[in-house]
């Protein structure tokens, strides 16, 4: 008797056990642990980006496909977000696939202008700026498994990890080269505002 | 702010290759902020045509403004840049009507 109930408490917590490493692990399967710059050796997280894209990314988490390009960039616009759904960014490019490592959780982005994260252009998006009186274009970065159709989020605790703000303060502008028409091995020359 | 062992860019492209800024561009160039500056670097062996210029710092890529693209008189042709083939030499500079 006294076996048989020492037997069945031992089955009981085996299987509170298992219940709550399995809850643990649902916790934690498709959570994001945040966004940092790819060519930096400081591992803080993304804040402000060009408006013309090119920033070159790391996104730690779980819950990736361990074939890079199955996994799809989403950007859901945090301000006025009210019914608001992430749009799908462009695919990853052939870099951002060579340098993700998904089986480590480790996936690699480049990110996109403005216009291809959103779909509009640059003079649509100014009237933003004076509606918001704000000049941050801010986006929550989450990554959807296309092939598993589930996606990995930034913990609620850890929002700010995943989030990125287009601004133009930190857009360098291109304003010409010269000469415009050249050769092979001809000098030319970039003007730019780096701001 | 730029560290002050790094280029002032990560990389100039025209159209994905990476131009030649051996000798123009190292640590030591610094832009000047809030004013226009010139990167000065070296064309490569592009193909050619239209190329998009693609000017790469820490944030991210430099917007092209209105003022970097180029028409012809007529309106229809545009470019931001435009490569052409480049003659070295000529191995003959006599020849006849038939060739040769």
């Amino acid at each position: 008797m006294t076996k048989s109930k020492n037997l069945s408490q031992i089955l009981h917590a085996i299987v509170l056990s298992a219940t709550l490493m399995g809850g643990a692990q649902a916790d934690v399967e498709f959570e994001l642990d945040g966004m940092r710059h790819r060519n930096e050796t400081s591992s803080g997280a993304l804040s402000k980006v060009s408006m013309a894209g090119g920033l070159e990314f790391f996104i730690d988490g779980k819950g990736f496909d361990d074939m890079p390009i199955i996994n799809s960039v989403q950007f859901l616009p945090t301000q006025n977000a009210e019914g608001a759904i992430p749009m799908a960014g462009p695919p990853l490019n052939i870099d951002d696939q060579i340098q993700s490592a998904t089986v480590l959780g480790r996936l690699a982005y480049t990110m996109p202008s403005v216009e291809d994260a959103t779909g509009r252009t640059y003079d649509a998006l100014s009237t933003f700026y004076i509606a918001n009186s704000d000049t941050n274009l801010r986006f929550r970065v989450s990554v959807a498994n296309t092939a598993e159709a589930t996606d990995s989020v930034c913990p609620d605790d850890a929002l700010g990890k995943c989030e990125v703000a287009y601004n133009w303060l930190y857009t360098p502008y291109l304003h010409d080269v010269s000469p415009n028409q050249v050769y092979w091995d001809q000098d030319i020359n970039i003007m730019v505002n780096s701001m | 702010m730029t560290p002050l062992d790094h280029d002032p860019v990560v990389h100039i492209k025209m159209s994905g290759t990476r131009t030649d800024s051996e000798g123009y561009l190292d640590q030591s160039v610094r832009l000047n902020q809030w004013a226009i500056d010139g990167l000065l670097t070296r064309n490569g062996d592009q193909l050619p045509g239209k190329q998009i210029p693609e000017v790469r710092f820490r944030t991210g890529n430099a917007y092209l403004r209105p003022s970097a693209k180029h028409c012809n008189f007529a309106g229809d042709d545009c470019w931001y840049v435009k490569t052409h083939p480049k003659i070295d030499s000529i191995s003959s500079d006599t020849g006849y009507l038939t060739g040769g």
